[in-house]
Formats: structure tokens, C-alpha cells, sequence
């Protein structure tokens, strides 16, 4: 194809194009979407920086979703090692390693050659209630990615400061659940509970927010009824008025 | 630092609109939400177009800011901290602009069809 097939041979010399950057990635979203929709599961993608405990709440998630009959399975995200595959497969769910050798993303494309591989392996989609995609531990390049998950969860550690939502926006705007981690440590890090609610509801106003704590297991049911039921289930934590 | 995924992205995109045709300069709309930094994507731009026929575009990115609803002011307002209102501060989530990021345009070279006879 040429540009004057477009019709723009006259006049100024621009085709005009209104193409989204990500449509290629869209449409792989979208049509992970639909299979996910075929298959029955409720699919949510993990962001957060580095450190913040996805892995460890993860692991307290897929145990207590074995006690409660619920089948999950895990596509973890990583720059480099299995070692976050290999720490949850030893709760004995399905999990599936996406080493993305260096690139601070994932996108739609890798998730479909994963699941294909899966099934190649066994894992069915249908069988599971379940999916979580921990993604590359990376608050602003995941954002821009579809992965056609039905929700997307921005996680948030007591130790890493209230104000982080107001630095890093996108991740929190685009979020449908925000989840507080590592809760047993808030008070010897003297986390300002009210301020990170403040924060969040600044950049994702009426964003649910779940508290939680892998030590101590605090919102990890409450987390896998949101991930079941649609993170619309989850009642919002609004911060205090101000007095 | 994805600005080079998204560099890539963009140069599909044109190149499988326009063809062979010598593109002068490539026309990008970038939202304050998109998570795409213009200075970064600029930078990523050589990169991305080395060896392609889009070496030596220029490459323009119109920025739009974030703006949402407020529903108290019965406006589109310009939040200058997250999400609230700069005239009434309320939080709203009712999102206008910022989430963009689209190839707009692609400007042709004035002896582009001879570049593509020959």
C-alpha cells in the first residue's frame, strides 16, 4: 500500500493514521480476554515495585486457596531466575515462569505463548477458578500494557511510604483493587495508614483498598473473595475526614 | 523504561500504514497517564528507526494533559495533584484525557513517490 492510496496525492502530505501505539497489544488482550471469559476464570495482574511482597502474599494465597476447594495458578513475571516460580510451586499449585530476560514488562504476547505452552503441558484454563499474572516488579512500564485481566491490582508495602501513590499515578489510576502489604510491620515503620489512604484516593478516588499481611494472614481471605468475586465486592476504605 | 517497546511499536504501526513511502516526520499523541515519557521516547526514537525507512523521521509528540469531570463545578478541570479539582478540590474519577497514546499522523517527503518508483 502507498500513501496516495489514502487519497492524500493532493493537498498536504500526511496519512492520516489515529492508530493506538498498543493496538497490536490490544487486541492480543482482547482476545485473552474472551478466552478467559470461555474458560471460566477470574484472571488479576499483580504490579508493584520490587520488594513489596506479591510473592509472599502469593504464597499465603494459593495455600488458603487449597483449603477453600478453589483452583488458582500463577504466570509470574521476572527479569531473570525461577526462583519466584519454584518458591510457589512448592504450595503445589500450577505455576508457570515468564523470564522475560530483561525487559520491564510484560505484555499480551507472552502471556499467549505461556498459556499455549501450558496447555501443551496439561494446565487447562478451564480447570482453574484462578489466575494471578505476577508481572515484573515495575510501577510504570506495566501500566501501559493490557493483559486482558478482568482486574488489576496495585500493591503497596507499609515500609515503601505513604506518598508513593502520588509519585507513581498511572499505576494506581489504572488500578481496580489497591491491596496494602506487610501490615504486621506498620508500626515499627510507623506507616501513616491515613496518609496512604489519602494518597490513593487522590489518584484512584474510591479505589477499594484490602490490608493485608503474609506473616500474620490479614485480608488474605478477604483478597481471594475480591479476586473471585470482581474487586467491585470489596468495600472501599475511605481515609477519615479531615476534622 | 519501555519507551524503546513503544518506539518499536510506532514504527510498525507507520511502516505498515504508509509502505514504502519516505515519511518525513511521525505524528504521536501522548497522555500524561499513557506511563510514556516524551524525552524518553525521543531518545529511544534513532534507536527504533535505525535500518528502517523511517530513519531519519522526525518524530513530534503532541502531549495531553490529564483532566477529569468535576461533578460539584459542572466542568472538565486540569487536577494539578492526582485526581483533585484545582478551583473546589474535590476527588473525582470521572477521567476526560491523559490515558492517549496513538500514532496521530505521517508526514510524507515531497519526492516520496519518486522514492518509490525508482
Amino acid at each position: 500500500m502507498t500513501a496516495t492510496a489514502d487519497g492524500t496525492a493532493t493537498g498536504p502530505r500526511i496519512v492520516d493514521l489515529r492508530r493506538g501505539v498498543l493496538e497490536k497489544n490490544d487486541l492480543l488482550a482482547q482476545a485473552l480476554r474472551e478466552r478467559f471469559a470461555a474458560a471460566a476464570v477470574a484472571v488479576s495482574n499483580w504490579v508493584s515495585s520490587p520488594g513489596t511482597g506479591k510473592t509472599a502474599l502469593l504464597e499465603r494465597l494459593l495455600e488458603r486457596a487449597d483449603e477453600a476447594g478453589v483452583a488458582a495458578g500463577v504466570l509470574v513475571g521476572d527479569c531473570a531466575t525461577d526462583n519466584d516460580a519454584r518458591r510457589l510451586a512448592a504450595t503445589g499449585a500450577p505455576v508457570r515462569q515468564i523470564v522475560t530476560e530483561g525487559l520491564c514488562h510484560l505484555e499480551a504476547d507472552m502471556l499467549t505463548t505461556h498459556l499455549d505452552d501450558w496447555a501443551a503441558a496439561g494446565v487447562e484454563l478451564a480447570a482453574l477458578d484462578l489466575l494471578v499474572v505476577e508481572n515484573v516488579g515495575n510501577l510504570v512500564c506495566p501500566t501501559s500494557y493490557d493483559l486482558g485481566e478482568g482486574a488489576r491490582v496495585a500493591l503497596l508495602s507499609v515500609t515503601e511510604g505513604e506518598d508513593k501513590p502520588l509519585k507513581y499515578p498511572q499505576l494506581f489510576a489504572s488500578s481496580d483493587l489497591v491491596v496494602l502489604t506487610k501490615t504486621d510491620l506498620a508500626a515499627a515503620v510507623e506507616f501513616d495508614e491515613q496518609a496512604a489512604l489519602r494518597a490513593i484516593a487522590t489518584v484512584a478516588p474510591h479505589r477499594p483498598v484490602l490490608r493485608t499481611s503474609a506473616r500474620t494472614g490479614e485480608g488474605v481471605d478477604a483478597l481471594l473473595d475480591a479476586l473471585l468475586a470482581g474487586p467491585s465486592s470489596v468495600v472501599p476504605h475511605h481515609p477519615e475526614e479531615a476534622p | 523504561m519501555h519507551e524503546l517497546s513503544i518506539a518499536q511499536a510506532v514504527v510498525r504501526t507507520v511502516l505498515a500504514a504508509v509502505g514504502d513511502a519516505q515519511v518525513e516526520a511521525v505524528e504521536l499523541t501522548v497522555g500524561a497517564l499513557s506511563g510514556v515519557v516524551p524525552t524518553a521516547l525521543e531518545f529511544a526514537w534513532d534507536v527504533a528507526t535505525a535500518g528502517t525507512a523511517l530513519q531519519g523521521a522526525a518524530l513530534v509528540v503532541t502531549s495531553v494533559p490529564t483532566t477529569v469531570w468535576c461533578r460539584r463545578c459542572a466542568a472538565v478541570v486540569q487536577p494539578e495533584l492526582g485526581f483533585a479539582c484545582p478551583t473546589c478540590g474535590d476527588l473525582s474519577g470521572d477521567l476526560r484525557s491523559g490515558r492517549e497514546l496513538e500514532v496521530t499522523s505521517a508526514r510524507l517527503r515531497e519526492d516520496s513517490d519518486e522514492a518509490v518508483r525508482a
